[in-house]
């Protein structure tokens, strides 16, 4: 069952003969349960696609269906109630409110809904995370790694339909790395959540079940996961 | 440098004019009374000019013993004639001018807390006529008057309509005759004159002479005139060329109206203090947000003189625009203050707009040093930055581990504060303007020392008031009390800003309650009247028969009077109002509060003995049984023996009290300032009240009061004062709402990011704004707290002198709680625009890195 899919999306910054198009026509699925890595040069369209995918951005044309119901027309609130519902997020950085703890943070997409947390759960998600002794830290207390994976355990904490990573390891040395990508392994594979990275690190696109590589807003291959040697290749060869 | 700095600013436009807003407001509101001040006395100077037309020398009686507001004696009738035997006067004429009263056409009586209604005689020598008429004519016999056209338009008189004046004489029914302009203006600043011919202007007045006597010399020096005529007439006389006597008129009254220019002021420095609050936090922040950018300066080669030039002439560059947009601005804030003026009941009638370059180049001035004063700290500030930043994460400093110096400082200033503040209380100061330069000052360091440990406060404060919104308004609540504590002073400044203009405000509620409190009080316990019977505009005389008149009523047993003079005691620079009572009745109309002597004391008072307040006795060394001299009015050198002392309350009376017939011999006092009548026990006050009122009906500006009514009056018109400097406050109030807006948008622009964030983990819109109006109102809340209770405290240190004179202290609980209320609707107002622009944050660039 497919929980995002897009059709001919497309979306154009500017007007006229200085019009850039960021996404030139993209058409993809992402099936529940599966692990994408989203990956591509710079200005290759990649941001843009996840953007649109995750209703932070509005396409110029085509759609993107989540639960097969079309966002694009939805307004403002829609697409918070959207966002607050059903994705999860990881970004690369200013992931987390400095005034909040830990706790407070894994919580806020429930408490901002105004809903309860399931405790057996967020005590499951804390566990994987490995953060139990640092629930009552501020972020600015925790370590880079540390506050990446809090907000992984945010990403889940309402149990999402999808959940999007923007970069997640980008200012992260190569130990905390891993460990953030293997959360997100294991998301997908015993919790099985859908998860939809975007990186240009071919290590970090190397846990993933698919790879998608864009050029100049155009999908240039979508195959099935490959070691970061393969990746690298594929890089190269798309080039 | 000077490149980088005005660039800076231009782009970052919305801070600057938050910035220099506050400095706009200050300035106009200095400019605007200067501006306001200056155009009373030019009008006032116009006005005498054109009085004084065609008068050469002007003969008045000499005042001995000058005070505000106060009239010269009038001259006998036959120093007219003595004038004009003088050589050199070719023709003189004899005036009479007295306040009266006129009724409009409904019958009721037209009462103003401004400018007078004049009574005048109009001048007969033609050289004299000031009067330009411009329907009918001047009066010509007892039954026609002269009306100016203001009044005549304001009130609908014509020529040939019925109206009804009256003065010392019962109110009398005149035939309009003329409507008249006064050198081509339309009445005498404001006030209503109503021309009458001499004889009939000398019996309504009661006025039995001259009130000033015109010459014309018909081309003979003037000086040498006034010479010969001052040398003829001896030292009773005051005799000044037409020119002198203009001048001084308008010097006096100019004076006598010189508190409301130093209120103004005052109120005007509040507002600019405030606004120096603002700017020390605009600064502040603007700073630490361009650590970066001086790093890199810094990283380039700037010196840190560089650096702070640079900082110091952008703050000068603001200073400078918003000082001259402020000047303008005072131009509209001069009638505006006029208008409030007006609407708290003091009508100075002023038209037009004087701006004198003093004027001008005081308001820039003042702005300018404003903000360079508030605007050094932070540049110093920006000097510090490191090179080393420019290769950091910028982060914005929080507030430094300075605790304990921050209770050290604000304990040092708020003691200072108080000695300064005590010894302007208590210190015995003889100069009263430097008692209250001293308590000014006091205050002033006691609100720096609140506001210099205001950041240490923050916390616990935003935590009390945030506890309920954390409650109900859950995460976005708690994220506010957060935000509003990240940075305490950031938020400390802000709201110390709200808290000196509340604490003004509160200590005015505070003291306003006290006063009311101790009025009604004092008219319980002392005043045993049943009635007490008063001008309609609870200041102007009454005339003597209003006396016999209410003596007539049923159920009234008797009427004691007061009268009102102003003489100066031997050795004194300033003067003593004085009181002159009916001895013999007034124990039955009022208790005095004795501390030696007694109601007998009182009742046995002979015409050359006194009762003195004690404090007043103490300060000039007399007792009982010694003696207390006198200058009068007139000018006549008296010695009274002091049979009794006692405490004054509420200045019920005047601290000196001799008999009535004294002060009508010794002191000239015609006029009785209020009477207070007692009745036959078990007598309705209202009844008789309503008797009383229909029996006065020829006086028709007096008015019986029953004691609940003289208790409502009283304390009524401390809430009209109330009303006024509450309007004149709320400016400064509204310039630190503008600080919390500056501040929340300032904090907004610095979170976009987070914002970012929280929008897109699903924070709605609404959300956002609930977040922002909370963090407002937690701001306006500390500032709430702080000033109520530094008002508090305040209004107990400065009534603790008036405690002995039996000033009672209460705390208006309700009017607390409503400036509470009103500080937090405040908040939400200005959280509107800083809110709306949160919740607008760009999910997208927030969480994009670029």
């Amino acid at each position: 069952m497919n929980i995002v899919s897009t059709a001919d999306l497309r979306r154009t910054y500017g007007e006229g003969e200085t019009a850039v198009h960021a996404l030139a026509g993209v058409t993809l699925e992402f099936p529940s349960g599966q692990f994408t890595a989203i990956m591509g040069p710079s200005g290759s369209g990649k941001s843009t696609l996840m953007h649109l995918l995750a209703g932070l951005d509005k396409p110029s044309s085509g759609s993107v269906k989540v639960d097969g119901h079309e966002i694009a027309g939805l307004h403002d609130t829609g697409l918070t109630m959207l966002r607050r519902e059903r994705f999860g997020f990881v970004f690369q950085s200013f992931n987390l409110v400095p005034v909040l703890t830990a706790e407070e943070n894994i919580k806020l997409p429930m408490t901002l809904a105004g809903r309860e947390v399931d405790q057996e759960w967020f005590d499951r998600l804390v566990d994987t995370v490995g953060l139990r002794d640092r629930l009552t830290h501020r972020p600015s207390e925790l370590s880079g790694g540390q506050q990446q994976r809090v907000a992984v355990a945010r990403a889940l904490v309402h149990r999402p339909a999808v959940l999007f990573a923007d970069e997640p390891t980008g200012n992260l040395d190569s130990r905390s790395s891993e460990e953030v990508l293997n959360l997100l392994r294991q998301a997908v594979d015993e919790f099985h959540q859908t998860v939809i990275m975007v990186t240009h690190e071919a290590a970090a696109a190397a846990i993933a079940d698919r790879i998608v590589i864009l050029s100049d807003g155009q999908v240039v291959h979508d195959g099935a996961g490959t070691d970061a040697e393969g990746v690298l290749d594929l890089m190269k060869a798309v080039g | 440098m000077t490149k980088v700095a005005l660039r800076g600013l231009l782009s970052r436009k919305l801070r600057s004019v938050l910035t220099g807003f506050a400095v706009v407001i200050g300035v106009a509101f200095v400019v605007g009374t200067l501006v306001f001040t200056d155009t009373i006395d030019e009008s006032f100077k116009n006005l005498f000019e054109r009085t004084q037309q065609g008068v050469d020398v002007s003969v008045e009686g000499r005042q001995a013993v000058k005070s505000d507001f106060s009239v010269p004696p009038t001259m006998p009738s036959d120093t007219l004639e003595k004038v004009k035997s003088v050589p050199g006067v070719a023709v003189a004429e004899g005036s009479v001018t007295s306040d009266g009263t006129l009724l409009d056409k409904q019958g009721k009586v037209i009462v103003s807390q401004g400018p007078p209604t004049l009574i005048v005689s109009e001048n007969t020598e033609k050289v004299f006529q000031i009067l330009e008429y411009e329907e009918g004519g001047a009066p010509q016999t007892a039954d026609e008057i002269a009306l100016d056209r203001g009044t005549a338009e304001r009130y609908d008189f014509k020529v040939g309509d019925k109206a009804t004046v009256s003065g010392r004489a019962p109110a009398k029914e005149y035939t309009v005759s003329g409507v008249a302009t006064i050198g081509g203006s339309d009445n005498l600043g404001g006030s209503r004159m109503i021309a009458m011919t001499l004889p009939e202007a000398q019996r309504v007045t009661g006025h039995d002479g001259f009130d000033s006597i015109s010459i014309s010399t018909g081309g003979e020096d003037p000086d040498t005139v006034k010479a010969a005529v001052a040398s003829e007439l001896g030292r009773d006389f005051l005799v000044r060329t037409g020119e002198e006597a203009a001048e001084q008129q308008a010097q006096d009254l100019s004076e006598a109206l010189g508190f409301i220019r130093i209120a103004l002021l005052i109120f005007a420095g509040v507002a600019l203090l405030v606004g120096g609050f603002l700017i020390f936090n605009t600064f502040t922040v603007t700073v630490a947000q361009r650590t970066k950018e001086f790093a890199l300066l810094r990283v380039l080669g700037a010196s840190r003189g560089q650096i702070l030039r640079s900082v110091l002439i952008e703050t000068f560059a603001v200073g400078l625009l918003a000082s001259i947009i402020g000047v303008l601005a005072g131009l509209v804030v001069a009638p505006a203050l006029a208008a409030l003026m007006k609407a708290g009941g003091i009508d100075l009638g002023t038209t037009g707009i004087v701006v004198s370059p003093m004027t001008v180049i005081i308001g820039l001035v003042i702005g300018l040093v404003a903000t360079m004063v508030s605007g050094f700290v932070p540049a110093l500030r920006a000097t510090r930055v490191e090179p080393v930043t420019a290769m950091r994460d910028a982060v914005t400093p929080g507030l430094k581990h300075m605790g304990l110096i921050r209770i050290v400082g604000s304990g040092l200033l708020a003691a200072g504060g108080l000695v300064v503040l005590f010894i302007g209380l208590f210190g015995g100061l003889d100069s009263s303007s430097a008692a209250a330069s001293l308590i000014g000052l006091g205050a002033l360091l006691l609100m720096f020392a609140f506001a210099f440990l205001a950041p240490l406060l923050v916390r616990p404060l935003a935590r009390v008031l945030g506890a309920p919104m954390a409650r109900f308004q859950g995460l976005t609540g708690v994220l506010a009390r957060e935000n509003a504590i990240r940075q305490p002073q950031r938020t400390a400044v802000t709201a110390a800003a709200l808290m000196v203009g509340l604490a003004l405000v509160v200590l005015v509620a505070v003291f306003a309650a006290g006063l009311k409190a101790t009025i009604n009080g004092t008219i319980d316990d002392q005043v045993r009247a049943s009635l007490v019977v008063q001008n309609q505009d609870g200041f102007s005389p009454i005339p003597a028969d209003v006396v016999r008149t209410v003596e007539g009523v049923d159920g009234v047993t008797d009427v004691a009077s007061m009268r009102f003079a102003v003489g100066q005691a031997k050795g004194d620079s300033g003067t003593t109002a004085v009181n002159g009572i009916d001895a013999d009745k007034f124990n039955s109309v009022l208790t005095l509060n004795w501390v030696e002597g007694n109601p007998d004391t009182l009742s046995g008072l002979t015409d050359q003995q006194v009762i003195v307040e004690s404090d007043w006795a103490k300060s000039h060394d007399v007792g009982v049984g010694g003696s207390v001299q006198f200058t009068t009015p007139v000018g006549r050198e008296v010695t009274y023996e002091v049979a009794g002392t006692f405490k004054n309350q509420a200045g019920l009376t005047a601290d000196v009290l001799l008999t009535s017939n004294t002060l009508e011999q010794d002191w000239n006092a015609k006029d009785i300032a209020y009477a207070m009548a007692a009745s036959d026990p078990g007598t309705n006050a209202d009844t008789l009240a309503a008797a009383t009122n229909r029996a006065l009906q020829g006086f028709p500006q007096t008015e019986a009061l029953t004691r609940e009514e003289f208790k409502d009056n009283a304390t009524g018109s401390i809430d009209g004062l109330l009303g006024l400097v509450y309007g004149l406050l709320a400016l400064s109030v509204l310039v630190a709402l503008l600080g919390i807006v500056n501040t929340l948008a300032l904090s907004v622009h610095e979170r976009t990011r987070e914002l970012g964030m929280l929008r897109a983990v699903g924070m709605t819109r609404g959300q956002v704004r609930a977040m922002v109006r909370a963090e407002s109102v937690i701001t306006a809340g500390i500032g709430a707290i702080l000033g109520i209770v530094l008002g508090v405290v305040f209004a107990l240190i400065i009534s603790r002198p008036l405690a002995e004179q039996g000033f009672v202290f209460t705390l208006p609980i309700v009017t607390l709680i409503v400036f509470f209320v009103l500080a937090g609707v405040a908040g939400v107002v200005a959280a509107i625009p800083p809110a709306r622009r949160a919740a607008k944050v760009d999910v997208l660039r927030a969480v994009t890195t670029e």
